[in-house]
């Protein structure tokens, strides 16, 4: 039962987020904005992306030590955080159109962030199926890391830079000022940051289970 | 085991706090009738995440279970 600690971290945090998320006050401005309440999904609607992003991060990082290694336990691990990474991304997409339904008035506005992240994880839909097209276990393994190198600051261009650069909806980009405009902002860090936390920890719990299967499942095969 | 006795202490003392919630009646002293009793709507949200946290640890045991087996059969 060692190294049990961060499971419940990842619980702790993400109750006090969904719990605090709905209590905490929220600032004048928002109210009298397009948001409303709505302002309340930056607890739950971001941490996905955020999310998501560390754990592109951390598939990409298993993905070079692969590269340099050749062991096939980096290997799973690469793909399995990559897997949680699309899930945590399908989960944002999906609760951002439903939170830009009722703000921009569409489902799907015509918006950078928004393409940028959707041709981002077609790219890693690719890579997933990419990898089970190889049959051969170590050309799959070398031949999706390098991709996943690749593919990794793609993506950062997309959903990061090329949003800034033009015009977006989204807050942070093409001049469009973040969150901090709606003054507050202490009290919103202090229940979106402990969210991101929680929810990445998850999302470490779900990968290790995988990478886990994974293991059982070639020590079997041997 | 004295870990285990301070848990199922601190268990029961959980217990008896809420049941003294939920019989409360006056609006000014339960937690669960202020506020517009969104306090309800977090218990919920709570509950239906620790029920997510205990299927997740269920298929971690049965994970732990299959690893073991394995090391038992290789050695």
């Amino acid at each position: 039962m060692k190294n049990v600690w961060w499971k419940v971290l990842a619980v702790l945090l993400i109750g006090y987020a969904l719990s605090a998320g709905l209590l905490i006050g929220i600032p004048n401005l928002a109210m009298n904005s397009i948001l409303e309440e709505t302002i309340r999904n930056l607890f739950y609607h971001v941490p996905m992306w955020f999310g998501m992003n560390i754990l592109m991060i951390v598939s990409v990082i298993y993905a070079i030590r692969y590269l340099k290694n050749g062991q096939e336990k980096d290997d799973f691990a690469s793909v399995e955080f990559a897997n949680v990474a699309v899930l945590f991304g399908i989960l944002g997409a999906l609760t951002g159109s439903f939170w830009a339904r009722f703000t921009w008035g569409q489902f799907w506005p015509n918006d950078a962030k928004l393409n940028g992240a959707g041709i981002g994880l077609l790219i890693y839909l690719a890579y997933l199926i990419l990898r089970s097209g190889i049959e051969e276990p170590n050309k799959r393994a070398r031949v999706s890391a390098v991709y996943n190198v690749f593919a990794f600051p793609v993506f950062v261009v997309l959903i990061w830079i090329l949003p800034r650069l033009n015009d977006s909806l989204h807050p942070g980009n093409g001049g469009n000022p973040g969150f901090s405009s709606y003054d507050i902002d202490q009290n919103m860090r202090m229940v979106f940051y402990p969210a991101v936390a929680g929810w990445t920890l998850m999302g470490v719990w779900y990968a290790s289970l995988k990478i886990r299967l994974r293991k059982i499942e070639s020590a079997e095969n041997v | 085991m004295n870990k285990i006795i301070k848990g199922i202490m601190n268990a029961c003392a959980l217990i008896l706090l809420l049941a003294n919630e939920v019989a409360a009646q006056d609006a000014e002293t339960s937690l669960f009738r202020k506020e517009g009793k969104i306090y309800v709507v977090i218990g919920i949200m709570l509950l239906i995440l620790s029920g997510l946290t205990a299927y997740l640890i269920h298929i971690e045991r049965r994970t732990k279970k299959l690893e073991d087996q394995i090391k038992k059969g290789r050695s």
